[in-house]
């Protein structure tokens, strides 16, 4: 008892000494808050919140309740200006307790419009039985409808039991009714419900109300006076929706009935209920829910047998593999988009067989299927099926291989590249391009290397694809070995793969004896992976000896990396775009620099852009690129970016740009 | 409230369901709007500010869809609007005339209408779930901008009335609907980083709200509906400005600030990578408490995502396990580590989430078969409540303990009384 009262004590001389510290604190920051320059004002706001935290802490009680009574005695201060009083209260709202309800009433019923919208807002929130009261007695005497639905609200959310009453009789009232339909509906005692009852469950916001009671009643426990009502609402419900929330409530509240309601909802016709009644099924059954409600599929329309195939399990698959053969169409689709969720080994004979029938429109969904469907055994009997059997299925299992990226079947596709159908080996080579990798680049370049002209693009992919791209390198040029003819066969793959051993190899072709060979290393330079192929490729746009054509093949190589190849600095991007500029020959390929120009957003690039400006030949693209340059460097450059944009408008009349031009200026 | 278990057991039997959604289109000929011109979606347009152009443009180019009404409170943009409607469907037509859109100040007049089938919500997130829940009690299906809701207890609500009242709600958290993201979640939830432990996710910052001096509102400007269910501030252009660099986006009124932007996105793909979409985190604490650098929440399970970490690799979200590594970004990028994870096949018995390509259309292809969307209301529910108890903890300065199957905060009552915001009369339905 000792301790006890030592403890009051201490609580008392902390409370005292806490009221002191706020008081003074929130006393210093009131005329902050009510600062002349309004801006101003946000500091002090942020330091009273911050106090309110503070004091509000888990364990503070004590501290909380001195802040409480510091607020509300400021809150309700005439002589504090109007802004602080306001900021005040909004803080009451998330820490008051009862300690401030006598001051925010006088809020309530103040004439100040917007404290008296603050003080209802903090009386909501206050746990003290007491700010009901207050509420209460404010509805009782208001006369503006907007200020009545507040109110009524706030009772509402409180659950204020008491006011049932005083809330029904704003029912029949055409503004303030639907709100008091709520506020009884979350109030949910039996003389709520009643009132609701009396006002007639066919208005909608009655019918809303009565769900929301149900909810609260079943969130209790109280499942008897939930079923009453939730079998009242269903019986006289009036628009789907509220049927359907009706149906949703009642299958919660009386379990027994729930299969009944939930197969009359399925078998009838009206889509929200369906939804609704599938909803209430998974709840009620669990894990059973499949076991369920498959027996009622035959008696199921179109629309529920497709919501229904959405959420079944694995155990119906023969139902839905039965399903796929559905007079309706969209539900034969709906079924082959189950198995693909839910089949078995079982379903991927009907898959293939619907993939390959070209005049159905069910084609594409059993081949989407035929990539998604589950497990080992699946994926099993989909390899099986690209071995044997008529072509047509074979060619649906090799491309549900491709689309599934079933690695496992890798070292088989080999053997279908050399079948006798050609749509076989068609479908095998796709099914390589869509997931080799490292360990196939050597036999796809042997395929290559024999003429293969379909291994080239699976080659392609898999160099893309490959981790270690130095070894993939070798891999290739130790097949070419010294042969020029061969690695020319390789320059796709070897682009792709990058590297300074590649870079080498196809710089040398650039000088081989052969025109074409040296062209089309020139073109694999201009698709290199990265932006180390610049250099050879400005070397050859800055030679005079280089041929027209392998000229141009360089600029456009060169402007591609520079506008592809991100990873590179902008300033290095930049450099090379102005050096090709000088190497171009003719207005064509000035015209083909400027766009790269215009891709590269630097300082140096828009002062390369402006001489163009002027050209007559060559101002047309030189105002596409300077726009299109401008707009990207607004971002990062405003002064250079504005700059080039005004040169762009005293350049050109063409109104597109022009507006461009503007929307750069006004950044 | 509805049990956990229920919630649960729906979820992944809805998520079950959609995941071959990427499929070609299935539509009994039954589940049009019945009311609608020629059988088509009737539809209203809510908030036509600058998030709608995209959902407009893609709404006006269906041919299942007729846009019957757009609604905002600024009259120009809704007169605007609905000739922008009239224009395009006047277009579609070989006598080049259109009439038929009607423009609304108040969304009441358009969930009312029993010819319209479903509405598009793109509001400031304040008015979201009112709007939402409105048109759900009235039969209408929804699609609304992220985050889903301004308080957690609104969402709780909006997840319930969605699934009593069989309506279709979607969220517009459009990163679902994006490969990369979808591949990177396939990724993670299959273990092919191992353990995930650490997550970095990308908000940016917005400037401090502002107390702004009172300017005269514009003409043809509903500035006290705009406001709607927050408290009343004297009007000001910065304080409702749509700006994706802050305007009311900055203001704790009528968001979570970053956290209900960037974070309505990217704490959704977090949740839907980690399988958590009908549950959350257990713990949020705010960037400074105890010297906290990044704002921090915090998994049963360990893992933590830390905001704005700057070691994100250049992408948007990083997530670090204990093999290795996904970065993923918009613009399809995915960076993994090791890099052969990028082109991981998923083997035959891997998770494969719910596959969307276009995330309208999947909402339009959803109303049309009853079935489930890629982001409904519940996944959009659990996804905004991680945005809004950061913003709390933000706010109080203190680490918050949340208990996701309860949907409570643990040990801290006044910062419960966040978990809703009382809102002005007489906007105060719900």
């Amino acid at each position: 008892m000792k301790r006890f009262l030592a403890f009051l004590a201490l609580s008392s001389f902390a409370a005292v000494s806490f009221a002191a510290d706020h008081n003074q604190a929130v006393t210093d920051l009131i005329p902050k808050l009510a600062d002349a320059d309004v801006a101003a004002r946000s500091d002090a706001q942020m330091q009273l919140q911050q106090i309110a935290s503070e004091s509000s802490k888990p364990g503070h009680a004590a501290e909380r309740e001195a802040l409480g009574k510091v607020l509300a005695a400021k809150a309700a201060d005439s002589t504090v200006p109007q802004p602080a009083r306001v900021w005040i209260v909004r803080q009451l709202e998330y820490m008051g307790g009862a300690e401030a309800v006598s001051a925010i009433t006088q809020l309530l019923n103040g004439n100040d419009a917007e404290l008296r919208e603050c003080a209802r807002r903090a009386l909501e929130k206050n746990s003290a039985p007491a700010a009901s009261d207050s509420l209460r007695a404010a509805l009782e005497k208001a006369t503006d409808t907007a200020w009545r639905i507040g109110l009524v609200n706030a009772l509402g959310w409180r659950g204020d039991t008491a006011s049932v009453g005083l809330l029904a009789k704003q029912l029949d009232d055409a503004a303030v009714g639907s709100a008091a339909a709520l506020a009884l509906g979350r109030i949910a005692d039996s003389a709520s419900v009643q009132a609701l009852w009396a006002a007639s469950p066919r208005r909608a916001s009655v019918g809303d109300g009565l769900v929301l009671a149900v909810n609260k009643l079943l969130a209790q426990g109280n499942t008897t006076a939930a079923k009453v009502i939730a079998q009242k609402v269903q019986g006289e419900a009036g628009s789907s929706a509220l049927k359907a929330a009706a149906l949703s409530v009642l299958a919660k509240a009386d379990p027994a009935a729930a299969p009944q309601l939930i197969s009359d909802a399925l078998t009838g016709a009206d889509a929200k209920v369906q939804q609704a009644a599938l909803a209430a099924a998974v709840s009620l059954y669990g894990k059973d829910f499949t076991s369920k409600l498959a027996p009622l599929f035959p008696k199921l329309g179109a629309g529920a047998k497709i919501q229904l195939l959405a959420l079944v399990d694995a155990s119906a698959e023969p139902q839905v593999i039965a399903a796929t053969a559905d007079a309706d169409e969209s539900v034969r689709r709906a079924a082959l988009e189950s198995l693909g969720r839910i089949g078995s080994a079982a379903s991927v004979p009907v898959l293939l067989a619907a993939a390959t029938e070209d005049a159905k429109p069910g084609k594409s969904t059993a081949e989407a299927a035929l990539r998604t469907i589950p497990g080992n055994a699946a994926a099993a009997v989909i390899e099986a099926a690209a071995s044997q059997g008529e072509a047509k299925l074979r060619v649906a299992a090799l491309n549900a291989l491709g689309g599934r990226k079933q690695t496992s079947a890798l070292p088989t596709l080999f053997h279908y590249t050399t079948d006798a159908d050609s749509a076989v080996r068609k479908a095998a080579y796709s099914a390589l391009r869509s997931m080799a990798a490292d360990a196939e680049i050597e036999p796809l370049a042997k395929l290559v290397l024999t003429g293969k002209a379909e291994a080239a693009a699976a080659l392609e992919a898999a160099a893309q694809r490959a981790n270690d791209k130095p070894a993939a390198v070798k891999t290739l040029l130790a097949l070419a070995g010294s042969d020029d003819k061969t690695l020319a066969a390789l320059l796709e793959p070897l682009a792709v793969l990058g590297g300074d051993d590649a870079l080498a190899a196809v710089v040398k072709l650039t000088k081989n004896a052969d025109a074409d060979t040296q062209d089309e290393a020139v073109r694999a330079l201009g698709s290199w992976t990265d932006i180390a192929a610049a250099r050879p490729l400005l070397d050859l746009a800055s030679s005079p000896d280089a041929k027209p054509n392998q000229h141009l093949l360089a600029l456009q190589g060169l402007m591609r990396l520079v506008k592809s190849v991100e990873t590179e600095p902008t300033s290095r991007r930049a450099d090379l775009a102005i050096t090709a500029m000088k190497s171009a020959r003719d207005d064509g390929e000035k015209k083909l620099v400027l766009s790269g120009l215009g891709a590269v957003p630097h300082r140096k690039t828009a002062d390369a852009i402006k001489p163009f400006l002027t050209d007559a030949a060559l101002k047309k693209e030189a105002c596409a690129a300077g726009i299109s340059l401008a707009e990207a460097l607004v971002r990062t450059d405003r002064n250079n970016a504005k700059a080039l944009a005004t040169a762009v408008k005293d350049a050109t009349t063409d109104q597109g740009i022009q507006r461009r031009v503007e929307r750069v200026l006004s950044r | 409230m509805t049990t956990h278990t229920t919630r649960r057991q729906f979820l992944k039997s809805a998520a079950l369901a959609g995941a071959a959604l990427g499929f070609p289109t299935i539509v009994p000929s039954s589940v049009f709007g019945q009311n609608a011109p020629n059988s088509r979606i009737g539809m209203g347009l809510i908030g036509l500010g600058l998030m709608m152009g995209g959902h407009q443009g893609h709404m006006l180019g269906r041919d299942d869809v007729q846009v019957l009404a757009v609604c905002d409170v600024h009259r120009n943009r809704r007169e605007n609007a609905r000739q922008s409607v009239e224009r395009a469907y006047a277009n579609q037509r070989a006598t080049g005339a259109y009439k038929g859109c009607e423009a609304y100040n108040e969304f009441e007049r358009v969930v009312e209408r029993k010819d319209i089938d479903a509405v598009v919500v793109v509001t400031p997130d304040h008015w979201h779930a009112p709007i939402s829940v409105a048109a759900m009690r009235s039969g209408k299906d929804v699609y609304v901008q992220k985050p889903m809701t301004l308080t957690i207890r609104e969402g709780r609500i909006m997840s319930d009335t969605a699934r009593q009242y069989g309506a279709i709600l979607q969220v517009g958290s459009q990163q679902r609907s994006e490969r990369a993201f979808r591949k990177a979640c396939e990724l993670v939830r299959n273990g092919y980083i191992g353990k995930v432990h650490t997550i970095y996710a990308g908000l940016g910052e917005f400037a401090p709200p502002r107390t702004l001096p009172e300017q005269p509102i514009p003409e043809g400007f509903d500035y006290d509906r705009w406001l709607g269910p927050t408290p009343w501030y004297p009007y000001n252009e910065a304080r409702v400005k749509g700006d994706y660099g802050g305007g009311w986006r900055c203001f704790w009124d009528y968001g979570s600030r970053k956290n209900g932007d960037w974070g309505a996105h990217h704490f959704d793909i977090i949740q839907w990578a980690l399988g958590m979409d009908d549950s959350g985190p257990a713990e949020f604490i705010p960037k400074g408490y105890e010297g906290t650098e990044y704002q921090t929440h915090i998994y049963r399970d360990g893992a933590k995502v830390l905001r704005d970490h700057p070691d994100r690799k250049g992408h948007m979200i990083r997530f670090i396990g204990e093999k290795g590594e996904v970065c993923v970004s918009r613009g399809d990028r995915l960076d993994t580590t090791p890099v052969s994870l990028k082109d991981q096949p998923l083997a035959p018995n891997d998770v494969r989430l719910y596959a969307s390509n276009h995330h309208e259309d999947n909402w339009v292809q959803s109303i049309k078969t009853r079935k489930a969307n890629i982001c409904p209301a519940e996944i959009g529910h659990r996804t905004a409540t991680i945005c809004h108890l950061s913003g709390i903890a933000e706010r109080l300065k203190r680490p918050l303990k949340w208990d996701p199957a309860k949907e409570e905060i643990l040990g801290d009552a006044e910062a419960s009384r966040w978990l809703d915001r009382p809102r002005r009369a007489p906007y105060t339905y719900i």
